[in-house]
């Protein structure tokens, strides 16, 4: 079998708390718990979750963005994890993120064309630079005549069709999409879906595809895995865990889509919030929101256990079957 | 008493800024009835917060309206600003998107929803607290006794919204305006506090205006719908009818839009163009310039609201001449 | 709205006439400053001599135009100064944070702590009295502000997404701070530097005032005032003429710092 593009093992990152008491030493917010996951080249990999869940963290951390408190992030056959450097900035060529949030993702400051040439001149990529621009932007839609505006000029979807731009113009083959259609209205979601599924077939990119949205990774990734309190709770081929949902969570997300339901089983409501991740429950961290709790779940952390091939479970309902 | 809590007729909301005159809710007529829940759908910019707003009497100062807005039987457009002081919080409420935002940061939890019955129904001080205790396990509050003495910011999410909601709820109001309540909220809170909302509505006989611009939450929970686009209202119908069969192509196209189990692996569709800007006068259909049915007619004359099937209105002239392309 | 924009009318039109002034001194004064006419002394303001003469018969209003070239090349040295390392040490203690940010502020911190013109007095002292080594302290003087400032606006900025976005590129630190953030978080340092010039002006003339400034027979409002002290209650113009004058320059840039924070909060 051909090896993963990139693989991820048993990742963790950890944010120190401030210190308040003197002899205590300060907790520390577990964003990241031990997630590991593996995308073939070509492959679009969905990370779900709702706010919290580390997601974004994982995302970003695999993008290099800071550095795993644990863990192995293998890229091509390299470890990445502790690059620095020269060697670090040689792989912003190859991994590249789409923000979330297109307002801020842009200097608001710069025009549009300062903006795309930037990456461009820090990797002293100059040569053929105002052709490659013109290029890349006739590939997401857009003309030369954005490249004299400021970011606060254009609509939410041009200004991610930029977004998604830079993040194209250096090139690189993997591209971790952080929430890249939440901020946007339906008709233009749309839109910026079918962008990223076009180019991911004219360029043969790679996705990490983060997002709230069960519909939307659905629709474009082909293996998810769902997060809850930073950890991936099922994994699955799409198809996949739509049809056949085993963690009681992902039972409840699909549940909760709002307009039609996911499952045929009817609604199910899980009672109060996530829990904080500085001081998460024992034992399973799902348990004090489980419709189907058992007494070994408050005490005993399951282990992930394969059911089916490709398809994963941290549950104890599954142990022994 | 009729059946209409709030009848909006024929209501224009206009701008005149620095940039020129422009109006941003056209034309817009509808009704709330007792014990409904209303969805007004819409991009952003659609003009559906400010129809919300102007019911309230909480428009931008310089806002121009014209129409007539008829609460409780009531007309209460022009405002005024000393009847709707006595409306606002007791007969209509507003649930805002943001919870954080909407609460005082500085103020105990309990005692948002305490100044709200202060100001309107109970003066007797013990009288309130075991009232207040009582809306907040209304909305599914925990611990309440707790609860009262904490402050929005050591709440999680989902409990600010139903602290927002308990405030809103407290006098007993006839009608909620819900401003996309559920947007900041992930979606197992989001299914929680739609399930609280329809229960509210059951328990309390209030009427609910619910705003939104994801069409499977307005499908899940409302009983009426309108659907805007660039200010005007382009079909309106009870859910069960809109999602059956829509009549305008904007509705349909946004519900093609969105990607469902059966979209795997196909294009999304997508409705060419954008949303013309407002300070554009378009003559026509404000939807022709991105309509895949769009004749000459279409761009000259602007087509009226009509009822195309039992109470079932659309504002396009081709509607019932051809059958949309599903799928 | 229209309100708003008073203040910024009102320091634009005094700054603007002073520098007017200024720039006409470069070319034309009404009599030479360092002429003295011993049969004009103390003359009070009058056809041939605007605003009089002083002890030694010159002319004051040629004197106060000169005087204005001082104090804005003392307020333009000196915030430019404090400006450049301000900014530089402000960024990076804001952009880097941690140990490095607290060291550094706790620096800025007993610096403010410490009275400005004590400091300059000292500063002086030791490197001698004259125009350079004034302008040098004033500029210290006005180090940490800017730098309090700036670290505010980079310690806000770098949480931001598009600061983010420029790392991933791969772009060098030194870049993202001041290419990237940079513009993003000059307009309050601007309010702040033009309220710096008011300062900066004000500690030049006190300095003068206190004879450790601008030394005779360059002409400084400051110095003008010390001078004319001893003869106040006999030839009150000397002293009202340059105190009118650093009222109105402190005045003026304190207007336009008001006026450019409103116009930055109105486009917000």
């Amino acid at each position: 079998m051909e090896s993963p593009l990139i693989k991820v093992l048993n990742l963790k990152k950890h944010y120190p708390l401030k210190k308040v008491k003197l002899f205590e030493s300060p907790g520390s917010v577990k964003a990241l718990n031990g997630v590991s996951f593996s995308i073939r080249k070509g492959e679009t990999f969905g990370l779900v979750g709702e706010s919290g869940s580390g997601k974004s963290t994982a995302g970003h951390t695999i993008a290099r963005l800071f550095e795993a408190t644990e863990g192995k992030i293998i890229y091509k056959n390299r470890d990445i994890t502790r690059l620095k450097g020269k060697s670090l900035k040689e792989l912003r060529k190859e991994i590249q993120i789409v923000f979330q949030d297109t307002y801020g993702s842009l200097n608001p400051k710069k025009t549009i064309e300062w903006i795309l040439k930037e990456p461009l001149k820090a990797h002293g990529l100059e040569r053929k630079m105002d052709e490659n621009i013109r290029e890349y932007l006739e590939m997401v839609g857009l003309d030369e005549t954005y490249l004299k505006r400021y970011p606060h000029e254009l609509s939410g979807g041009q200004r991610q069709r930029i977004g998604i731009l830079s993040a194209l113009i250096l090139k690189p083959e993997f591209i971790v999409a952080d929430e890249p259609v939440s901020a946007l209205d339906v008709s233009v979601q749309a839109q910026i879906l079918n962008l990223l599924k076009g180019l991911q077939n004219r360029l043969g990119l790679t996705y990490l595809f983060i997002s709230h949205d069960l519909n939307v990774v659905h629709y474009l990734c082909d293996k998810i895995g769902v997060m809850y309190l930073g950890e991936i709770v099922e994994s699955a081929g799409s198809g996949e865990l739509y049809k056949n949902p085993l963690h009681p969570y992902t039972q409840a997300l699909l549940s909760a889509i709002p307009g039609e339901s996911g499952l045929n089983c009817g609604r199910i409501i899980l009672q109060g919030d996530a829990p904080n991740p500085t001081n998460p429950p024992p034992g399973c961290h799902f348990h004090p929101r489980c419709f189907k709790k058992m007494d070994i779940c408050s005490k005993i952390p399951p282990g992930e256990i394969e059911i089916s091939d490709g398809h994963r479970v941290k549950c104890h309902l599954y142990y022994g079957k | 008493m009729s059946e209409n809590i709030l009848s909006i007729k024929n209501l224009n909301i206009s701008f005149e800024t620095q940039k020129g005159f422009f109006s941003a809710v056209k034309d817009i007529s509808f009704e709330v009835r007792r014990n409904s829940i209303t969805g007004i759908v819409g991009e952003s910019g659609c003009g559906k917060s400010l129809t919300s707003l102007s019911v309230i009497g909480l428009l931008p100062e310089n806002a121009v309206t014209e129409g007539r807005i008829k609460f409780m039987d009531e007309e209460i457009l022009p405002y005024n600003e000393k009847v709707m002081r006595k409306i606002r919080g007791k007969e209509i409420s507003m649930i805002f998107q943001e919870p954080m935002t909407a609460l005082n940061p500085l103020w105990k939890v309990g005692r948002q929803i305490d100044e709200n019955l202060k100001l309107h129904t109970v003066s007797d001080k013990k009288e309130r607290f075991s009232r207040v205790l009582e809306i907040m396990n209304d909305v599914g509050l925990p611990d309440v006794v707790n609860l009262y003495h904490k402050y929005p910011h050591e709440l999680s999410g989902g409990m600010r919204q139903r602290i927002v909601i308990a405030v809103a709820i407290a006098c007993r109001p006839k009608l909620i305006i819900a401003d996309e309540p559920t947007t900041a909220l992930d979606v197992t809170i989001q299914a929680q506090i739609l399930e609280l909302l329809k229960e509210i509505k059951i328990r309390s006989g209030s009427s609910i205006i619910f705003i939104s611009h994801d069409l499977g939450v307005v499908r899940e929970i409302c009983d009426e719908v309108c659907v805007m686009y660039s200010g005007y209202i382009v079909e309106k119908a009870n859910t069960a009818a809109i999602f059956e069969k829509q009549y305008h192509p904007y509705t349909l196209g946004l519900i093609r839009s969105i990607p469902t189990v059966e979209s795997k692996g196909k294009t999304l569709y997508v409705i060419n163009g954008k949303v013309p800007s407002i300070y554009d006068d378009i003559p026509g259909c404000p939807f022709a310039s991105r309509c895949e049915y769009a004749e000459k007619k279409c761009e000259v004359h602007l087509p009226e609201l009509r009822e195309i099937s039992g109470n079932h209105y659309v504002r396009c002239a081709k509607a019932g001449e051809i059958t949309w392309n599903r799928r | 709205m229209k309100k708003k924009r008073i203040s910024l009318r009102i320091g634009v039109i005094i700054i603007s006439s002073i520098m007017a002034m200024m720039l006409i001194s470069f070319f034309y004064t009404p009599y030479s400053v360092t002429e003295m006419n011993k049969r004009e002394r103390f003359s009070p303001p009058n056809s041939s001599h605007l605003l009089g003469t002083d002890n030694f018969g010159r002319d004051i209003l040629s004197r106060l135009m000169k005087g204005s070239q001082t104090a804005f090349f003392v307020g333009g040295v000196a915030v430019s100064i404090g400006l450049i390392f301000g900014i530089a040490i402000g960024a990076t203690a804001g952009y880097f944070g941690g140990v490095l940010d607290e060291f550094i502020m706790r620096i800025m911190d007993s610096m403010m702590a410490f009275p400005g013109i004590l400091f300059a007095l000292m500063f002086v002292s030791i490197f001698g009295v004259g125009i350079k080594n004034t302008i040098i302290a004033i500029g210290i003087m006005s180090i940490p502000s800017f730098a309090r400032i700036t670290r505010s606006g980079y310690m806000q900025h770098k949480e931001f997404e598009y600061v983010k976005n420029a790392r991933v590129k791969g772009i060098s630190t030194f870049r993202i701070i001041f290419a990237h953030i940079l513009p993003n978080v000059m307009s309050p340092i601007i309010v702040a530097a033009s309220m710096g010039f008011s300062s900066a002006v004000l500690s030049e003339a006190a300095l003068s005032y206190l004879g450790l400034g601008v030394q005779p027979p360059d002409p400084s409002w400051g110095r003008m005032l010390n001078e004319s002290q001893v003869y106040i209650s006999m030839a009150p113009w000397y002293a009202i003429a340059p105190g009118i004058m650093i009222t109105l320059i402190v005045l003026g840039f304190n207007f336009l710092g008001d006026g450019i924070r409103d116009m930055q909060d109105k486009g917000k």
